[in-house]
């Protein structure tokens, strides 16, 4: 089974975008989604997190960190691995930023894997995205030719196909960050900025 | 004025003896108040933090997380990288202090610690960052010589 942690609410609606992609690539695996908010149901969740062959965690990154109630959610969990559960399973992160470069998810990656050091968990790879502001199907003014448009939605397919490949053979990797390849990086601040213009006029 | 974040308990806190005048600004998990009303008129941001992983606490990332109301939903360059441009209104030359305690802080976790802090600061545009470790909560006391 294959346990997929949302990283909230808020700043976890973009973490369905890549947990559907996620799923398409590993459609023959039981997979059981538990979204990080408020009303988590622990004793459901302790069961996951034992039987569980890999753990997924997609989350944003907020002032460079894992979100708050992301960092209470994992200390929670340090808590019942001390209490005597074990966590045999495999740890992998999908961790996003709307600034452009996907290596500004670095720290917050840092800290997931420290976290997996003190819950004696088994990392297994991590995955950067940089760029999250660029969604498929958005005008980029001049450059919304369709060659682009589908490079934009397919920049995210390979590196996502590959991740999903390491956690089906719940295989460890070097962790990946990936930027927008296929926009340089003012083009995107610019479409990004004009777009939050018109949004805030 | 300086001020000054801290997760630590009320009895703790009363203990260190850290000196605060009558203008700093002293936040901790009791008082529910968000850093940005003050940050703009400060001179020294001070975060107190239990080490997390490498990060901060819970709440003190609650408390940064908060601020990102001082930005602008633009993007700019700086020191290479894209960053999230400062509202000019709260924009502010300030130093930054984060002090972690914790027992059995990895060298892993300090470099993580270290990275996180120089790259919020750089977020804030805070003139400079100083990182100190503690081993006890107790010894955060180490600060008082480095506050304005």
């Amino acid at each position: 089974m294959i346990l997929l942690l949302n990283g909230g609410v808020d700043i976890g609606k973009d973490g369905f975008r890549y947990l559907d992609k996620l799923k398409e690539n590993m459609a023959s695996e039981e997979q059981v989604t538990i979204l990080l908010d408020k009303g988590i149901d622990w004793e459901w969740t302790n069961r996951c997190l034992e039987e569980a062959a890999a753990i997924v965690l997609v989350s944003g990154v907020c002032m460079d960190g894992v979100p708050s109630h992301v960092l209470r959610f994992l200390e929670a969990v340090e808590q019942e691995v001390i209490g005597g559960e074990c966590i045999p399973g495999k740890f992998y992160a999908i961790l996003y930023t709307d600034l452009y470069e996907g290596e500004q998810t670095g720290a917050a990656m840092s800290i997931l894997k420290s976290f997996c050091r003190h819950a004696n968990i088994t990392w297994g790879r991590g995955l950067g995205i940089g760029g999250n502001s660029m969604k498929p199907g958005m005008k980029w003014g001049l450059l919304s030719f369709p060659g682009l448009r589908r490079r934009i939605c397919s920049r995210l397919d390979v590196p996502l196909m590959e991740h999903a490949m390491f956690i089906r053979e719940c295989m460890q990797g070097k962790d990946g960050y990936i930027s927008s390849a296929c926009v340089s990086r003012a083009n995107y601040m610019r479409h990004v900025n004009r777009a939050s213009r018109k949004k805030h006029a | 004025m300086k001020l000054i974040v801290h997760d630590l308990c009320e009895e703790l806190w009363q203990g260190l003896n850290i000196h605060v005048k009558e203008r700093d600004r002293v936040i901790c998990e009791r008082e529910k108040r968000d850093i940005d009303e003050f940050i703009g008129e400060c001179r020294q941001l001070v975060l107190i933090s239990r080490c997390v992983y490498g990060g901060f606490s819970p709440f003190i990332q609650g408390v940064l997380e908060r601020c990102r109301a001082r930005f602008e939903p633009l993007l700019e360059v700086r020191y290479g990288r894209t960053r999230y441009r400062m509202n000019p209104v709260s924009k502010n030359l300030f130093g930054m202090v984060c002090c972690f305690y914790g027992d059995g802080i990895t060298a892993e976790e300090e470099e993580s610690a270290r990275l996180l802090c120089v790259s919020n600061g750089i977020s804030l545009q805070a003139a400079g960052v100083q990182v100190l470790f503690c081993d006890r909560p107790e010894k955060v006391q180490v600060i008082s010589g480095i506050l304005i």
